[in-house]
């Protein structure tokens, strides 16, 4: 058998129509990685005894370890089919090129399969003949529809079928057949799904045509003769709209064996079968054209073995015939398992096994044959009657379309979907959809993800030449004795006559030079850096090393005229084939192919699409066309040694690039917060920052929740401390009684509150602007125009607000979604006018009917915002005559108030409120949603000045503090939990599981509908960020999958629950007792964060009950 | 000789479970008999049920020997008419304890958080200006009290480096008296950090940790400045310093009051004159806020001042 050099390889690159690429898709466990060594094994790569088992593109270590796969990779096969284009021509030799993507099956890895699926043509989906249709697999059927990818079935693990629910073959037709329908009706729900919104698109039409001549014609004609205008109407519409809606033909989308779609597999044992291989071999024991019998060897056929003729269930006048496809195909696998296999004693049974051989003709080693273990026998007989990797090759070349083909269907609508499509040049347009490959074509690649590669794996650090290593001489073998074992196995194939049209089809081993090998001896060096190499495939051009190509990111779109930031420009450093574990070196590679591109490094943070122009190029990596879910499972990292954070965060920038699904961040709290897809998943981020990317030791804990701290005036609310002075109202004397303040602290509006959180970007513009302008002011020396200048910088904020004016109007929209509203929360206002601001502000307070007095007047006596001059906080001026400026009115004229004696204090209390609101009483969180009153303010000068400054600023600052404490614990305090928004897809049956998880975790169910015409039910509820630990993957185990939840902040929310309550009144303390039976939750949490910060907490004993303590050690 | 009193495992008896509460009055020693860890929660009115706290209504001249104090004895010292449940009550209430291991164990818990929570405000990495997590902080006070008990030994090897830190930490006025703190500070060994005691203050004892940590540097940290707006009348810019009055002859007071105001500056934002007044906004190190607010009241008499914009400068998310 000859050796393939990998020249073969890059020469069958050249031949697009040769080439084939495909990814394997399925739900975990049901058997990927396994096909994919039985496909690998053709290829000399690995022994076919083990393929199966040793799962070659699992090369990370815990892959192995646990037995699933984490990171999709993929590997270029090498495979030669034998065709004669009629029976009696000469087989002529067609070599294909394979590009394989083994993708994992795991939900919390599924980014890497939408991410595999978009570089593929054709998928392969793999389905478990006893588990069925699972979770993933719907989900992998619909990746595969909506990236309008070609799928063939695969119906693996057909021996679990035999060997551990002992079916009858009859029985598992049965089964096999109602697995079928399942797939078709998920396959179907989609094709349903897109009719259905078809249909609606095409009634609207419709309507709009109606409408329009409607209108047309009620202008002309007089109302009663409607009737005939209508009917006039239909006759007008026919000519542009069609008036019946077409259906489309969904044929093509369903499952069905007739159409050898689906193959029939185990990829343990080694064999797979299509129903046309059978026809093949059946056509001429029966007389039989191929192509009738291929029709009617799966379905409601039976064969008369009188007449050898097939009966459809209607003509079988009562017999008791079995299913064609039981009769021919299933009872022989069976037969085979029974002879190798079966027998009273597991062993087998030899004469009948010497009769199948003898009919398949094929002949089985005598040492096979002698060999204990019966499973090697029925590996040795499938090997040479029916093997895996001929069927599924077969069908993937037969089935499954070239690039030049694929891309001129998948093409048009894909490029439909990207951002600013109309802009896209029509040249590239052309160039991508003829996957036009010649040198001069523009060049379209889409980088998928980054992976990350150990400098000493890449080729070009390889050993090479020289004498062979120990290691190198066991390898090559080991591939010798694997070329002798399948020549054998061909050997036989050959000789077979009943089959000869079908297993013509043989493979040849594409044995690569050594190079290929990745020589493993070389010790981990510790300085081993990484190097990023680009997943990418080629849609159209050809790319070679040293090419200079633009960089578009994500965000990019060709309607833009002058991108922001403009497109980089990068030099291809190396382009690599790749083979699974290894890298190939290649120097160009042309359109329809998967490659590795290396010098993309900083250039592209996790796809991208490369392009040689910038002018009209494609956008093939915008998020909306990618779906892909959010990372919902937060955890905050830190180094085991603290010296080594530097390192942590530069492993943590490489992770992010390297894994699509993974999202950084640096919160203002200094935490460093990594965000998952799941449990599994930031464990493999975990081991592979330990091992590959930081190389130091890194901890994993919960992030720190915020809390914010508010009042409200509630009914239960005890006596005023002070009933002459009123509730919330606070004197205090301080520097010996030389100043006097009366304050009073306040429950704001919750309208107000609410409008000052969602436009804190306003003030905090304001604040930075005044400031600027306090500057610009004194660099005109006190000569300036307050005026003139006020007018022209509301002149600047009006046109800033007539470019956003939607903005805001969606921001006051309240009714709006709670997910948005976060969002608005963020960036709203931050385009706001100082006018709009207070208006908005000035109704917010208008809103608030009870106390309407009270609230008057209160916009512009506002003096100050807290926290950190920004908050949703309120210092008011409520003194007669007006000491202190006001936020607003920031044209005051400085030189006099700042030269009154008062100033000082003044900014002191306004420094005492921002410290309180920075952190409340209950357990040092920011406060929202309180005003706090100055009432007057008195002054003693000779006892002031009497005292040192120094002293001064710190009891000010101090007493002030403890009188707001007072002032603020009067009233009935509230602790406020950060929410998030979730939203959870799930079908029917685990509705209510979910609900019990959102219950448990104390969230709130806001909305809940029927996601049409899918099965599933979208679920909106808000859950603390408290609760929210482990949420995703309670939700997934109790659901067992069906339910994925998305988790976005959706800012605070009021506990409705006093944290110091206690029972008092007669009628509680009998409900409740003295000591409150009932936990009191807002206690709980603010308990635990005063806990957390080392703060004294109340009530808590350190022994519960003194007598119950050990009395007999210490 | 009777039975009992042979001294065997079997009849001994020990307070395992006791907790003694002492009060000396009238040069008597009394006692009462509390369960162990629960009479400081008493005290601070955790906990509110006596019977959780008191083995025996008694009092006790002795307790371990089972010797009731006779009311004579009580009448003596504390005077007539006191009930034995008042004197109970007062030695709970006024008696030295023992503390329970676990009482000490959970206030060494809570002032180690707190010192963290102090430290973590008001400590930045130099470069970002971002906070650091408690968890970091402590991890790497952890790191310094290991090595506490070496760092003698070791002290040469950085005691460069430490000057050096010092005297970047330190002011960097060139005259008066904080010169003299410099060199007091560049003679005087490391700060150690020997982990947090229940005796001193969390605040204190949180000072004491960033000395430490910003002295050996386990993870690059700075104390996060104060953001100031030091106001003062232009005429008294340009005066010459008055020396000071103390005994720092030896450095001779040179250049004007701004000159000095900008010294305790560390990075100045906006400086500028409008009318009469000069404003500068800048950054100062914690430290030198109390300085150079004593230098203000001491030269300017009032016509200049210093108001905190801000305590913590720290990097903002947005």
């Amino acid at each position: 058998m000859p050796v393939v050099p990998p020249e073969k390889l890059v020469q069958l690159q050249q031949q697009g129509q040769n080439v084939r690429n495909i990814c394997i898709l399925a739900h975990v466990d049901h058997g990927k990685t396994s096909l994919t060594d039985a496909l690998i094994a053709t290829n000399g790569i690995i022994s076919p005894k083990l393929a199966g088992k040793i799962r070659y593109l699992d090369s990370r270590p815990d892959e192995q370890l646990r037995g699933i796969t984490m990171e999709s990779s993929a590997i270029s096969l090498f495979f030669s089919l034998l065709r004669r284009e009629s029976p009696t021509a000469e087989p002529q030799s067609k070599e294909y090129l394979i590009n394989l993507i083994d993708s994992p099956g795991h939900i919390d890895f599924s980014s890497e399969v939408s991410t595999a699926s978009r570089l593929c043509d054709g998928a392969v989906v793999l389905v478990d003949a006893v588990e069925g249709v699972c979770s993933q697999t719907v989900t992998v059927l619909r990746h595969t529809y909506v990236e309008k990818l070609k799928p063939l079935l695969v119906i693996n693990k057909m021996d679990r079928l035999i060997t551990e629910l002992k079916l009858s073959p009859s029985e598992a037709y049965t089964h096999l057949s109602k697995l079928l329908e399942q797939v078709n009706a998920v396959m179907g729900s989609f094709a349903l799904g897109e009719r259905m919104e078809d249909d609606l698109r095409w009634r609207e039409r419709i309507d709009e045509k109606l409408q329009s001549k409607g209108a047309e014609a009620g202008s002309n004609a007089s109302s009663d003769r409607k009737g005939s205008i209508a009917s006039h109407e239909n006759g007008v519409l026919t000519d542009d709209t069609p008036a019946q809606y077409e259906e489309k033909e969904d044929e093509d989308i369903y499952f069905e064996p007739e159409r050898n779609n689906v193959i029939f597999s185990s990829a343990i044992d080694g064999w797979a079968f299509t129903p046309g291989q059978f026809a093949g071999i059946y056509a001429k024991k029966l007389g039989m054209k191929r192509e009738v019998l291929e029709k009617f060897l799966w379905g409601d056929f039976y064969l008369d073995p009188k007449t050898k003729r097939v009966l459809s269930s209607k003509h079988l006048r009562g017999r008791h015939l079995k299913p064609t496809f039981v009769q021919l195909v299933l009872e022989n696998v069976w037969a085979v398992y029974e002879a190798t296999t079966g027998g009273s004693n597991g062993k087998g049974d030899p004469t009948m096994l010497e009769k199948i051989t003898k009919s398949l003709n094929i002949s089985i080693p005598p040492y096979v044959l002698r060999s204990r273990d019966p499973k090697a026998l029925l590996s040795a007989v499938f090997a040479a009657w029916l093997p895996l990797s001929t069927a599924l090759l077969v069908s993937v070349v037969e089935h499954l379309p070239s690039p030049h083909t694929a891309q001129a269907s998948r093409m048009p609508a894909l490029l439909k979907e990207s951002p600013g499509h109309e802009h896209i040049d029509a040249r590239v347009r052309e160039a991508m959809i003829a996957s036009n490959a010649a040198k001069e074509a523009p060049v379209v690649a889409y980088v998928s993800k980054m992976v990350s590669i150990p400098e000493s794996e890449l080729p070009a650090n390889k050993r090479r030449g020289g004498a062979l290593t120990a290691e190198e001489a066991r390898e090559l073998g080991r591939k010798k004795r694997a070329e002798i074992a399948r020549a054998q196995a061909s050997a036989s194939t050959n000789g077979d006559a009943g089959m000869e049209s079908v297993t013509d089809a043989l493979s040849t081993t594409a044995i690569s030079d050594e190079q290929d090998v990745p020589i493993r001896e070389f010790p981990e060096d510790p300085s081993d850096p990484e190097h990023l190499i680009g997943f990418a495939r080629l849609f159209s051009g050809t790319l070679s090393v040293g090419q200079e190509i633009y960089v578009l990111p994500p965000k990019f779109s060709p309607a833009q005229e002058h991108p922001h930031p403009p497109p980089r420009k990068v030099t291809i450093t190396a382009l690599y084939l790749l083979m699974g574990r290894s890298l190939e070196s290649l120097t160009s590679v042309p359109a329809g192919n998967i490659v590795g591109i290396a010098g993309l490094e900083g250039a592209i943070l996790k796809s991208g699409t490369l392009c040689s122009q910038v002018q009209g190029a494609p956008n093939l990596s915008s998020t909306t066309a990618i779906s892909t879910n959010a990372p919902i499972v937060r955890v905050a990292l830190e180094p085991t040694n603290p010296g080594d954070l530097d390192k942590m965060v530069r492993g943590l920038r490489l992770l992010e690039q390297a894994d699509p699904a993974v999202v950084y961040e640096q919160l203002e709290s200094g935490e460093h917060v990594i965000l998952t897809a799941g449990e599994l998943h930031l464990e493999r981020c975990l081991k592979d920052l330990r091992e590959r990317f930081a190389r130091c030791d890194i901890q994993a804990g919960e992030a720190i929740v915020p809390y914010r701290e508010s009042i409200v005036s509630a009914e239960e609310m005890r006596e005023p401390r002070d009933p002459a002075l009123g509730r919330g109202i606070a004197e205090i004397s301080m520097v010996g009684g030389g100043l006097k303040v009366k304050l009073r602290v306040l429950p704001l509006p919750a309208k107000v509150t609410e409008y000052l959180v969602k436009y804190q970007g306003c003030v905090k513009r304001v604040w930075a602007e005044r400031m600027a302008k306090e500057r610009e002011r004194r660099d005109k020396s006190g000569q300036l125009n307050a005026s003139s200048e006020s007018n022209g910088n509301t002149a600047d904020d009006d046109a800033e607000v007539s470019t956003h004016g939607d903005d805001d109007e969606a921001g006051t929209n309240s009714d709006r979604d709670v997910k948005h509203a976060a969002d608005d929360s963020i960036e709203g206002g931050q385009t706001m006018s100082v006018d709009d601001f207070k208006n908005g502000l000035l109704e917010a307070f208008e809103e608030e009917k009870a106390d309407k007095a009270l609230w008057k007047g209160f916009v512009s006596k506002i003096t100050a915002f807290g926290p950190r001059q920004v908050g949703p906080n309120l210092l008011i001026d409520k003194t007669e005559d007006r000491v202190c400026d006001s936020f607003f009115h920031n044209q005051s004229n400085d030189a006099t108030t700042s030269t009154s004696p008062l100033h000082p204090l003044l900014s002191k209390l306004t420094h005492a409120f921002q410290l309180f609101t920075s952190s409340g009483p209950l357990c040092a969180e920011p406060t929202q949603g309180i005003a706090v009153l100055l009432e007057s303010i008195t002054t003693d000068q000779a006892i002031l000045c009497s005292h040192s400054a120094g002293a001064q600023t710190g009891e000010i600052l101090r007493s002030t503090r403890t009188a707001l404490k007072s002032a603020f614990l009067d009233w009935s305090p509230r602790i406020l939990l950060a929410m998030y928004a979730c939203e959870i897809q799930a079908s029917a049956e685990v509705l209510g599981r979910v609900y019990s998880v959102i219950t448990r975790r104390r969230g709130r169910i806001i909305s809940e509908s029927l996601l049409e015409p899918s099965p599933n039910f979208t679920i909106l509820a808000l859950l603390p960020v408290a609760e929210s630990f482990g949420f995703a993957d309670e939700i997934r185990k109790r659901s067992a999958g069906a339910a994925s939840p998305q988790l976005v902040f959706a800012g605070f929310e009021a506990l409705e629950e006093d944290p110091f309550w206690v029972p008092r009144t007669e009628e509680e303390l009998e409900d409740f007792g003295s000591l409150g039976d009932k936990e009191n939750v807002a206690r709980r949490y603010v308990d635990s964060v005063r806990e957390r910060k080392g703060l004294v907490v109340q009530g808590k004993r350190v022994v519960g009950d003194a007598e119950k303590q050990s009395t007999l050690k210490r | 000789m009777p039975a009992a009193q042979i001294n065997q495992p079997s009849n001994q008896i020990r307070l395992t479970n006791v907790s003694l509460v002492r009060l000396k009055k009238g040069k008597k020693r009394f006692e009462i008999a509390c369960y162990k860890n629960t009479v400081q929660a008493y005290r601070a009115g955790h906990e509110t049920d006596l019977d959780n706290v008191l083995q025996i209504p008694n009092v006790f001249l002795n307790v371990s020997k089972g010797q009731v104090a006779p009311n004579a004895e009580i009448e003596k010292a504390f005077g007539k008419g006191f009930k034995r449940d008042e004197v109970v009550m007062e030695i709970l209430q006024k008696g030295e304890l023992q503390v329970g291991e676990k009482e000490r164990a959970q206030e060494l818990e809570r002032v180690h958080r707190e010192v963290l929570e102090i430290v973590a405000g008001r400590l930045v990495e130099p470069k970002t200006k971002r906070v650091y997590t408690t968890g970091m902080i402590e991890k790497a006070l952890e790191q310094l009290q290991s090595q506490g008990g070496h760092a003698g030994r070791h002290a040469g090897k950085d005691e460069g480096k430490s000057r050096e830190q010092s005297a970047n930490t330190g002011s960097s006025t060139p005259n008066g008296d904080a010169g003299e703190t410099e060199a007091k500070e560049a003679a005087k060994p490391k700060p150690i950090w020997t982990g947090v005691t229940t005796t001193k203050s969390a605040k204190s004892q949180a000072l004491d940790a960033m000395r430490a940590l910003i002295s050996h540097q386990p993870i690059p940290v700075a104390r996060a400045r104060m953001r100031l707006r030091i106001t003062c009348a232009t005429a008294m810019l340009k005066q010459a310093v008055k020396s000071a009055p103390s005994a720092d002859g030896d450095a001779p007071a040179t250049g004007t009051v701004k000159d000095k105001i900008l010294s305790f500056v560390e990075q100045i934002e906006t400086q500028d004159v409008g009318g009469e007044e000069w404003e500068c906004i800048g950054f100062v190190e914690p430290g030198n806020y109390k300085l150079l607010g004593e230098f203000l009241d001491g030269q300017t008499k009032g016509r200049a001042r210093a108001e905190v914009l801000d305590t913590a400068v720290t990097h903002e998310a947005d």
